[in-house]
């Protein structure tokens, strides 16, 4: 049973991202004028045009053209930037690093920062404390990132100094040196975030103490938050899991905005230059890596659901 | 008591003595470096020739008056009236790689070049000349179609036509001579990590024979974003940074810590007007979107008052001075008439730079044409973008430069000529091409300056450009740096530099 | 908190207003450069400051909040009506056609929105309705899913079963019973995606391509104010403080 869900799942993983992938491609018919032109400039002769349009079966049917980039692709080939002729798989490996150190920085940062809300929230549910919380993730959740982090710039960096405004320190120049550099970046990312992760769990602890056994863990007499961190917080865990994973989109496309407004040498600026730049190859090769970190994240948070959760096997999860 | 005296001595006597360890000097470039071999690159710009500056020589430079000084090649003298010039090379001078640079070497180079199979764009601007031969082992004779006045300033001055690579190197097919350059500068290449940085290391014993100073090594790190380079330089992540942004340069010497280069130099920067597009063939339109900007609002506004406006190709810090000129000026009224008198509504597109800078230029400037009844369209599109665009015609407004050089005949043949490849603007007047032609061949020095005040006046009349500012390149760095930074085309010079880290 | 929901509703409808009424409000141009002015505070003469070049800031927020609210409201249309359709269906014939919409529904939800809004407004142009066009695609898989869910939930109801055996045609089940059971579920979402249009339009002029100039955007109006963050900071602050007080009062309008 809970192998043909999973399968199930998987398969329809993999149509999405061949949909995701046939769609990218099928922008590329939008742009005007010839694209063989646009690669190889107006001087090239007519045998050298002849050949490209071979080379990337330019004439052929949308179907076979994207089938040779798939080609290209799987082997590791996903053409060369139309900027400057380097390969757009050696341009994206460059800046992937940083991207997706960023977002593991932010996820992590918003995931502890909702965690300790949370528990303090319901440790003290009702009381003026969960107020204040409840309150301040309403405030956070109507600031958009770019505008949060342009806060985070005003105040720590340009007023209190303790962080670098802008631009990005490689981890050969320190530890903290790095870490710090990408700490207001991934900050803003985080309470952007968390406060939707603090709901989340607030609403399911609330619901789990509720429950049953917790009462009579209550009754044994166990500490508090004993019980809250080890016997509320599993189960509360389910809908926060579900959500983190269908946020990596999110998380993504935020951290575009943020690594423009910072100054970072990651994906989501290369991303916007290659747009302006109409760099196709580029484009695509992103959308690609974009997609496979979605679809991956996904099954990851359906991997860790199944682990965390033995008796859910079985059971479709709850969407 | 007197041992520790002595050892309190000796340090002072250290101290001031100066810098002795060896440092790596940091440098904060606006774009990403395409490459060095020139038929690859195509056309280098400021950034990518700022790092070659170090990496490669050329055979002459000139100086503040034009003269020829030499540098790789001891001589460079007409013959035959003009009809050709003679280079004599430097001896004992090797590139990087241990090859020898020689006569050879040379004439490798400029064949390469001007050899068709290589589609070089460098061969308009090469266009005079017609072959470079070797005429003795340290000796190059340059072949002309006629006198070329201007063929010096071509030699002298970075660009594709003049760092001279290794040919060994270049022809090589195991190495990648565009990532990995190998020339005859005072600093060789080290290193490049992609969008990052370039490392370059001090020669030793360089045929120029000036003093090594006590930076070994040069990084030249690219900061696109302007808020973060000028951050860079105040925190001390780079030592100096390359600039045109002037309320940085403003900030920079209200905080007084700062050293603050300036150069204003020659050429122009401007907009180029496509005169093949529906309205703007009519002289009546160019007329009053040339009236309706007050260029004097513009520049004090865009560069802080640090950038004066220009009205014609050369410059205040170009070696022609016209004075006088016949440019439109700042008359609203003007532009309105001109425009109801062209009668029809007018509306245009304007391409620009995708950057800070150039969407504030897009807004001012779309402001003004308003102002006169022009209602203009703003299509932001990256530099790569909006070059392609231009070169193919695709543009109504575009952006230009004349470049910061000693000699304006390569820019002004490149735009305007009817022959050119890089003649963008669609612009073809037999009177401006002689114009053109007579000035560059012209040897006497006010004649030829007769000669390009004339085409100045041509162009202000004809108007397929609209001015803006002129040339200014700033630098600004940590008060450490000590030395002289050239700027000559906006290209910082590493080699006089030194790194005085007591203070 | 109903004292909240109130001002938030009169946060909104004064914007709306605001916005709407623009071009006949005593207000100064949003567009007229005044290099002598430029970037100063909050004043007499300019009651928000002005900008980088001059322009009165109070007027650029009005004229801004038109592009904000034609895509806080025009988007999620555009969502409902498709995506909401076809959860509808998705949810009440389920099968082959349930299987259909999920797939498409995933490949939108896959395709990373911001991106997909890049693309889209690179190859078609940065117009105000372009804008529109794209968000409201972007929002269709969302509402899609919301209104399948909400679907799921009542056609299980008796009174539903009972109506489809008794033969009753499905357009009269869908009509007077689902949709008036879904509709305060789907109402509330409505606002949630209303508050996302806001910061997402924002987004794209933050990066330079939403509406076009002279036309003013918040989320421009903060890109341009970035150089002036330190001198100048109300530049950026301002038009965030206009998002910060239209999303929160969505959200707050939405809280039970």
């Amino acid at each position: 049973m809970m192998w043909s869900s999973w399968a199930q799942r998987a398969l329809r993983l993999t149509v999405v991202l061949f949909l995701v992938l046939l769609l990218t491609q099928a922008m590329t018919l939008l742009v005007p004028g010839d694209l063989a032109v646009m690669i190889l400039g107006e001087n090239a002769s007519q045998d050298e045009l002849a050949q490209l349009r071979e080379e990337l079966a330019l004439d052929q049917p949308l179907l076979h053209r994207f089938l040779k980039w798939l080609g290209a692709a799987v082997r590791g080939d996903l053409g060369v930037s139309l900027q400057n002729g380097q390969p757009v798989a050696q341009l994206i490996a460059d800046r992937f690093f940083v991207s997706f150190e960023l977002m593991l920085y932010a996820l992590g940062l918003a995931l502890i920062l909702a965690l300790l809300a949370s528990l303090l929230a319901v440790s003290r549910v009702g009381t003026w404390l969960d107020r204040i919380c409840t309150v301040i993730a309403l405030g956070l959740i109507s600031i958009p990132s770019f505008s949060l982090g342009l806060f985070l710039i005003l105040f720590f960096a340009l007023m209190l100094g303790w962080f670098p405004a802008t631009g990005y320190r490689l981890w050969s120049e320190g530890v903290v040196v790095h870490l710090s550099s990408l700490f207001l970046p991934a900050l803003a990312l985080a309470l952007v975030e968390a406060p939707v992760y603090f709901r989340i769990l607030r609403t399911d602890m609330v619901e789990t103490l509720k429950r049953p056994f917790v009462m009579t863990a209550k009754a044994k007499g166990l500490p508090k938050w004993g019980v809250l961190t080890r016997h509320v917080l599993r189960p509360s865990l389910v809908t926060l899991i579900t959500v983190v994973g269908l946020n990596v989109g999110h998380l993504i496309g935020g951290a575009v905005i943020i690594e423009t407004l910072f100054a970072l040498p990651g994906m989501g600026r290369l991303l916007v230059e290659a747009v302006y730049a109409k760099d196709l190859f580029l484009v695509q090769g992103l959308v690609l890596v974009v997609a496979l970190v979605y679809i991956i994240a996904n099954m990851l948070v359906d991997a860790l659901y199944l682990v965390l959760y033995p008796q859910a096997r079985g059971m479709e999860r709850q969407r | 008591m007197a041992l520790l005296n002595k050892f309190f001595l000796l340090l002072f006597a250290l101290s001031v003595s100066g810098p002795l360890q060896a440092e790596t000097l940091k440098i904060g470039i606006e774009s990403e470096v395409k490459g060095f071999d020139p038929i690859k690159a195509r056309v280098m710009g400021v950034s990518t020739l700022t790092v070659a500056h170090a990496l490669f020589d050329t055979l002459i430079t000139l100086d503040e008056k034009g003269e020829i000084v030499p540098a790789l090649a001891t001589s460079l003298k007409p013959v035959n009236g003009g009809a050709a010039w003679v280079a004599t090379l430097r001896k004992d001078v090797s590139f990087h790689d241990g090859a020898p640079f020689n006569a050879e070497a040379v004439v490798f180079h400029f064949e390469r070049l001007l050899n068709p199979a290589n589609k070089c764009p460098c061969r308009g601007v090469l266009r005079v000349l017609k072959s470079v031969e070797v005429v003795g082992d340290y000796s190059v004779k340059f072949n002309l179609e006629r006198t070329w006045a201007a063929l010096p300033a071509l030699l002298a001055e970075p660009s594709v036509v003049s760092l001279i690579g290794s040919p060994a190197v270049i022809s090589s097919s195991d190495h990648d001579y565009h990532r990995h350059p190998v020339g005859t500068g005072p600093f060789r290449f080290k290193s490049w990590e992609a969008g990052h940085r370039i490392i370059v290391e001090r020669v030793n014993n360089h045929w120029s024979g000036i003093p090594v100073s006590n930076v070994d090594q040069v990084e030249y790190h690219v900061l696109p974003d302007q808020q973060t380079r000028f951050a860079a330089v105040r925190s001390g992540v780079v030592d100096l940074v390359w600039t045109m942004d002037a309320p940085s340069v403003v900030k920079a010497r209200k905080q007084g810590r700062f050293r603050v280069v300036e150069r204003t130099g020659a050429g122009a920067r401007l907009l180029i007007l496509n005169l093949k597009s529906e309205h703007l063939s009519d002289a009546r339109v160019r007329r009053a979107l040339a009236c309706a900007v007050d260029l004097d609002a513009y520049a004090q506004h865009l560069y802080k008052g640090l950038t004066p406006k220009a009205t014609d190709p050369f410059g205040s810090g170009g070696l022609i001075q016209c004075g006088d000129d016949d440019y439109p000026a700042y008359d609203l009224e003007k532009a309105k008439a001109l425009l109801k008198d062209y009668g029809k509504p007018v509306n245009l597109t304007f391409t620009h730079t995708a950057t800070p800078r150039g969407r504030k230029t897009a807004q001012i400037l779309q402001y003004y044409w308003g102002q006169a009844g022009i209602d203009v369209i703003l299509e932001p599109v990256s530099q790569g973008a909006l070059i392609s665009k231009m070169l193919k015609r695709d543009y109504e407004i575009g952006a230009w430069r004349f470049r910061d050089s000693r000699d304006p005949d390569a820019d002004l043949f490149a735009l305007f000529h009817s022959k050119s490849p890089f003649n963008v603007v669609s612009y073809s007047s037999p009177e401006l091409d002689g114009l053109i032609q007579q000035a560059g061949a012209e040897q006497d020095k006010e004649a030829r300056q007769r000669y390009y005040c004339q085409i100045a006046d041509k162009i202000a009349h004809d108007l397929p450009l609209l001015y803006l500012a002129q040339n200014s390149y700033f630098v600004i760095a940590r008060p450490e740096v000590l030395g002289d930074m050239g700027l000559l085309g906006g290209l910082i010079d590493v080699r006089n530099l030194s790194l005085e880290k007591n203070k | 908190m109903s004292m909240f929901r109130y001002l938030a509703l009169i946060w909104l409808v004064s914007l709306a207003f605001l916005a709407v009424s623009a071009p006949w409000l005593p207000l100064a141009s949003f567009e007229k450069i005044d290099f002598i002015n430029e970037a100063q505070f909050p004043n007499e003469s300019s009651w928000l400051g002005t900008d980088g070049m001059g322009r009165d800031m109070l007027s650029r927020v009005v004229h801004g909040a038109q592009v904000s609210l034609a895509v806080a409201i025009a988007s999620p249309l555009i969502g409902l009506l498709v995506g909401g359709g076809l959860g509808l269906l998705a949810g009440y014939y389920r099968g082959w056609l349930e299987q259909l919409a999920l797939v498409i529904m995933d490949t939108m939800l896959a395709f990373p929105a911001l991106i997909f809004a890049l693309l889209a407004v690179t190859y078609l142009g940065s117009s105000l309705l372009n804008v529109i066009l794209v968000m409201g695609v972007l929002s269709i898989p969302v509402f899609a899913r919301i209104v399948r869910g909400q679907v799921l939930l009542i056609v299980n109801l008796e009174y539903v079963t009972a109506a489809k055996s008794l033969g009753v045609h499905p357009g009269q089940i869908l009509i007077r019973h689902v949709i008036p059971n879904i509709f305060p579920a789907v109402a509330s979402f409505f606002l949630t995606v209303m508050a996302t249009m806001v910061v997402a339009e924002g987004a794209l002029g933050f990066l330079g391509l939403s509406v076009p100039p002279p036309q003013p955007s918040w989320g421009s109006m903060i890109a341009e104010g970035r150089e002036y963050l330190e001198e100048a900071p109300h530049i950026s602050v301002i038009p965030s403080i206009a998002i910060f007080f239209t999303l929160l009062s969505l959200n707050l309008i939405k809280e039970k």
